[in-house]
């Protein structure tokens, strides 16, 4: 089963659910654009990442992700910055730019990721694709 | 060179090709079970044991 959400969609949910306005963006079939703007230190700061998935083992997804200079040494700085913002264990480690994330640990789609055993993931134009089988 | 991962050898140049019906990378569909497969059929290693079933590891490079 092929599902989809359009990056508008996703746009709209996370800044639903975060309050926080954050504008998702495709690169290409395995790399996507986030930007969003961060307060931090009293002062707000835009913030643009490019992320690349290198591997999918459901809900273990490993991604690149590239901040700029500044951003990837406030990443190398143990997540220390971003660590709070973050549910608990959804960052399994960061090494070398290369984070394994752990989708089960976002808290309020724990109970709905489990239901789903995703397959894959790709990325078009308009929109985030996911091959899912149901468990 | 030859690196050792999880006591599995791998050597720089190894590679398989994919014919796939998805239309997404085949590393990061379905598993990446057709990748592991060819691996698995060509060089005999298991590349998910190995622990480079990954883009950090292998470039993927689309043919036609």
């Amino acid at each position: 089963m092929h599902l989809t959400l359009p990056f508008t969609e996703l746009n709209t949910i996370v800044q639903q659910k975060t309050n926080q306005p954050v504008e998702f963006g495709f690169v290409s079939d395995d790399t996507i654009s986030i930007a969003y703007k961060m307060n931090l230190l009293l002062k707000t700061v835009n913030i643009n990442a490019t992320v690349q998935v290198l591997s999918v083992d459901w809900p273990h997804v490993e991604a690149k992700i590239d901040m700029g200079s500044a951003g990837n040494l406030l990443l190398q700085g143990g997540l220390g910055v971003f660590g709070g913002m973050l549910p608990e264990g959804l960052i399994e480690s960061f090494t070398d730019g290369i984070a394994e994330i752990n989708l089960a640990r976002i808290p309020k789609l724990e109970k709905t990721l489990s239901m789903f055993d995703v397959k894959g993931i790709a990325f078009s134009p308009e929109q985030l694709g996911l091959e899912v089988g149901m468990k | 060179m030859r690196t050792q991962f999880n006591g599995i050898r791998i050597e720089p140049g190894m590679s398989v090709e994919v014919v796939t019906l998805n239309y997404g990378n085949p590393l990061l569909t379905n598993g990446a079970q057709e990748v592991i497969s060819a691996f698995k059929r060509i060089y005999d290693i298991d590349i998910k044991r190995a622990g480079i079933c990954s883009q950090a590891y292998l470039d993927v490079e689309k043919l036609g």
